[in-house]
């Protein structure tokens, strides 16, 4: 046997084992996949239900512009988070927007909102690079949620109602509000409980 | 690498591996179509537009060929007509693919994943089709570039003895099957977030 074939079974031997191997790692994963319960933003008591017609409101932005929040907007979904520029989990999030914002431009808006002194929002737009996005100061938007507490995100969908809402601490919570859309239930805890009827009902 | 073993060995060598590895795949390919009649009946008819009597007979057809391509691709002086057999049929596979993505089918089951799950058609699949297709034709190339040197027999001879090099194909031919379903086990897992891979 030559130093070539040789070396060739014990190579192919080690690629196999690894193939295996990998084999196994995919399959514990896709278990893993079924098993684990999506992290998802923490919905609180509201004035607004899911499914709601959310109330059409055109507030003054930022830079002077009229933003219009909520209705029925040509056939795309609004997100509006409620930030402050003093929340140090709202500052964090920051990027997670930005890159929700391009992953999800093709259906959705995303509009900031804030109440307080206008100047300390101006800075916080500059400082943060948030031009980009229509900001609204507006105590009343945030009453007409129920915004307790912050972050906290409302998203509308293309027919102008609530889809989905809730606290938002990193980009899984953010996301939870899409997959919340996508999947037709309203929030998290919903979806945890359908699943497990679902899961009782099939003798799992 | 030792003196005895010349560039043309490597590359017969390499050739007759490739070979065993589609061989093995084509095989698999047809029982996996065997005994999954329903699922493979299911994907024919949702890709091609067929109706169910005349998609069995494409998914016959199609077996056959399968069958007919690894047992040219194990027999070394078929081995370049088996290769472009299996050319064929991958191409073949591509372009009805790439026609449902076309038409907007993406969820349409195509029956090529060894596993229960599917993902919806996209770039993935396209780019398996023609990479299982370029191999095949590299096998054809190398078939032919062996056939003008006077045959593989005698080269590759002198690399070992028929039973090690028997070993060294069936090893090689598995391993790569292994390489292929664990990137198929992969490919099937959903992301967590419906959408997030592309």
């Amino acid at each position: 046997m030559s130093f070539l074939i040789a070396s060739q079974i014990l190579l192919w031997s080690a690629v196999l084992v690894l193939g295996v191997v990998c084999i196994a790692l995919a399959r514990q994963v896709g278990v893993l996949h079924q098993r684990i319960a999506p992290a998802g933003a923490l919905s609180l008591r509201q004035p607004l239900k899911i499914g709601d017609p959310v109330p059409q409101l055109s507030l003054p932005g930022l830079d002077g512009s009229t933003v219009q929040v909520g209705g029925v907007r040509g056939g795309r979904s609004q997100l509006v988070l409620f930030l402050s520029p003093d929340c140090a989990v709202c500052e964090a999030l920051l990027p997670s927007l930005r890159s929700a914002n391009a992953a999800e431009k093709s259906w959705l808006d995303i509009v900031l909102a804030s109440d307080g002194a206008g100047d300390k929002h101006a800075a916080f737009v500059r400082e943060k690079g948030l031009a980009r996005f229509p900001y609204v100061v507006s105590e009343q938007l945030g009453r007409s949620y129920g915004v307790s507490k912050l972050p906290y995100a409302v998203l509308i969908n293309e027919a102008g109602k609530l889809s989905a809402t809730g606290l938002v601490n990193t980009r899984e919570h953010l996301e939870s509000l899409f997959v919340a859309q996508e999947r037709g239930v309203g929030s998290i805890q919903q979806f945890l409980k359908l699943r497990g009827q679902k899961r009782a009902s099939s003798g799992e | 690498m030792a003196s005895s073993v010349s560039p043309s060995a490597v590359l017969e060598l390499v050739e007759i591996q490739l070979a065993c590895f589609l061989a093995l795949l084509l095989s698999v390919a047809a029982l996996h179509k065997l005994f999954w009649r329903s699922r493979a009946l299911r994907a024919a008819s949702e890709m091609t537009g067929m109706a169910w009597r005349s998609a069995g007979m494409a998914v016959s057809l199609a077996t056959a060929s399968e069958l007919g391509a690894a047992g040219l691709l194990a027999i070394p002086a078929y081995r370049a007509a088996g290769a472009l057999l299996a050319a064929s049929i991958w191409s073949a596979y591509f372009a009805l693919i790439a026609r449902s993505i076309v038409i907007g089918r993406r969820d349409v089951d195509c029956g090529c994943s060894f596993g229960a799950a599917h993902r919806p058609l996209g770039r993935f699949e396209l780019l398996r089709c023609a990479s299982l297709s370029l191999l095949a034709v590299v096998v054809a190339a190398l078939c032919f570039a062996s056939a003008g040197r006077g045959g593989a027999s005698e080269s590759v001879a002198g690399a070992g003895s028929g039973a090690a090099m028997l070993v060294s194909e069936a090893l090689a031919a598995g391993a790569m099957l292994a390489l292929y379903a664990a990137l198929d086990h992969v490919m099937a897992l959903g992301p967590l977030r419906p959408g997030e891979i592309r």
